[in-house]
């Protein structure tokens, strides 16, 4: 399985406007993903408010742009949504970023 | 004989009546069919229980401070808070053990249907699922106040099942128009908001207009996306004036009824603050016990319809027009305030926005694409005057049951509670056996409409 080079899961929080619906739908979209992927990691879903306090104990934040822009200096990677059932443009943000981070090959 | 009586009577009063204690067995069932290991099952089980109390603590919260503000707002205006005997913190705690079977009926009732007719799209926005069910439930023991729990669960599972099955066909078009895909559709209760602003839209036409999406808007409103932020300075605005406009004897008691010692028009942002605070409770939790109760259903659904379609929550449609999210929520946020103050100033019924955003921001949408800048304008505009009406013409006919509703309820929120007000009025003189002519309409209006739907998919 891919992780980070320490060994630990790699840390995913789905950002939504109030964390209980889009962000959710999120989070099992990018379960089924990282499953393809073979990746070890750890998601969580919230809202944009709530994420602001959370965001530096996470490695990856997912969602829509208008959501997200903000983390960008925060976080490892941000991955942008466009979309909430096309798993190819979430791989390969996934590949992207986790191939510029040195955490896969 | 005797015993088994009581212990009939001890599971319903203890558990069925209990909606924590129905979402954690729902929850327990859910995790046990995906073969979880029993720790994992129990955990996520209270887990459930935990997130609904915590739900209910939030709703709490809320429904306390919209009654300082209904008690100002008669005062200010002359407006008759409808004297509503009817709370939904009560209602969800008496009628918890239903709803929560009206969730779990509903859904599968909805599965099959799609299956059986053959319809493609699975409604999967969990937290409406909840709270149309909580709103259906009202609706249906507002107008049979007398019925039981088994015709109350009865009726509400079918009416939402008929609901989830068709409102994602007819905003089909949209989605195609707007994503040019048919691999998702729209599941969210702003639908009957949104389409008549797809039909003013087309009836606009976008000739000679800018795309919306050329439009620039400040950056400085981003602050709004905060919900906790909005709510509050949104509701703290709207108290304000009421608070100067009202008597200053029925302030200052309303005021001490939350500190003896406050300023009035220091309590009126407290006020805000608190309405935004139950408001962020309440989500937090909702997250919790959704994030045990949806995987359960998800998989149920992929076991039984594997080829659906999964309608989404509206934000599904915003990337496509950022833009015209922005103006439609302007558009609407205008317009309900506008109406508002007019309303409150003829006697009528108001209350402070909180959910505007959503709906703005699709009826924005939808108007846009078909017509342009003053599409997504007036789109946003539909939504707003759809909203001030809609909660005012709602809140009476749910007084006796939860009438605080309203205040996070979308446009189908009103269509349906109106509609089954006049499929029942017929029947009333039948007693409780007329209740039955609310999902038999219901039914046959949608099946009526899938019928239609079919035919133009041939064509």
């Amino acid at each position: 399985m891919i992780r980070k080079p320490d060994g630990t899961p790699i840390k995913i929080l789905c950002v939504c406007g109030w964390g209980i619906g889009s962000s959710m739908m999120l989070k099992f979209l990018i379960e089924e993903v990282a499953k393809s992927m073979n990746l070890d990691i750890e998601i969580e879903h919230t809202d944009y408010t709530s994420a602001q306090a959370m965001a530096e104990q996470f490695d990856i934040i997912a969602g829509q742009e208008m959501h997200v822009e903000i983390f960008q200096n925060q976080v490892s990677a941000v991955v942008v949504i466009r979309n909430f059932v096309d798993r190819d443009p979430i791989r390969q943000q996934l590949e992207e970023n986790l191939k510029r981070l040195g955490w896969m090959e | 004989m005797k015993g088994l009586i009581e212990i009939t009577q001890f599971i319903a009063n203890n558990l069925f009546n209990q909606l924590a204690i129905m979402m954690a067995l729902i929850a327990f069932a859910g995790l046990a069919l995906q073969k979880k290991r029993i720790e994992e099952a129990v955990t996520g089980a209270v887990k459930a229980a935990v997130g609904v109390v915590i739900l209910t603590v939030g709703v709490g919260v809320f429904t306390g401070e919209l009654s300082y503000f209904t008690n100002i707002m008669s005062s200010a205006f002359g407006m008759e808070a409808s004297a509503a005997s009817g709370n939904m913190d009560l209602f969800i705690a008496e009628r918890g053990g239903d709803i929560a079977l009206v969730v779990a009926f509903g859904f599968l009732l909805h599965v099959f249907a799609v299956k059986m007719l053959n319809t493609k799209y699975v409604y999967l926005t969990a937290h409406l699922m909840f709270w149309f069910s909580v709103l259906v439930c009202a609706a249906v023991m507002a107008a049979f106040p007398e019925i039981g729990s088994f015709e109350l669960v009865a009726v509400s599972s079918l009416i939402m099942a008929a609901y989830m099955t068709v409102q994602p066909l007819f905003m089909e078009p949209l989605i195609m128009k707007l994503a040019k895909t048919s691999s998702f559709g729209y599941a969210h209760t702003t639908a009957s908001g949104t389409w008549l602003s797809m039909k003013l839209g087309m009836f606009l036409g976008k000739k000679k207009q800018r795309s919306v999406e050329e439009i620039k808007i400040s950056k400085r409103l981003d602050f709004m996306k905060d919900v906790n932020v909005s709510s509050a300075i949104l509701v703290s605005i709207v108290m304000l004036v009421a608070v100067i406009m009202a008597d200053k004897e029925v302030v200052a008691q309303q005021a001490a009824l939350y500190d003896a010692n406050i300023n009035p028009y220091v309590w009126v942002f407290m006020v805000g603050f608190r309405f935004a605070a139950g408001l962020g409770i309440l989500l937090y939790g909702v997250r919790m016990f959704l994030s045990e109760i949806v995987p359960a259903f998800k998989g149920i659904s992929d076991r039984i319809i594997p080829g659906a379609k999964p309608a989404l929550d509206c934000p599904a449609i915003y990337p496509y027009a950022p833009t015209a999210v922005q103006i439609g929520f302007i558009s609407a946020t205008v317009v309900y305030l506008l109406l508002m103050v007019v309303m409150a100033a003829a006697g009528w019924f108001a209350i402070p926005p909180s959910v505007l955003f959503f709906g703005g921001a699709a009826c924005g949408i939808a108007g846009g694409v078909y017509g342009g800048v003053k599409g997504a304008v007036l789109g946003g505009a539909i939504d707003g005057i759809m909203m001030a009406v809609g909660m005012a013409v709602t809140w009476p006919l749910l007084a006796e049951t939860a009438p605080q509703i309203v205040w996070i309820a979308n446009e189908d929120y009103f269509v349906m509670t109106i509609l089954l007000r006049l499929l029942g009025k017929p029947f009333e003189a039948l007693g409780n056996a007329g209740v039955w002519a609310l999902p038999a309409g219901i039914i046959i209006l949608s099946l009526c409409y899938i019928g239609c739907y079919k035919r133009k998919q041939k064509v």
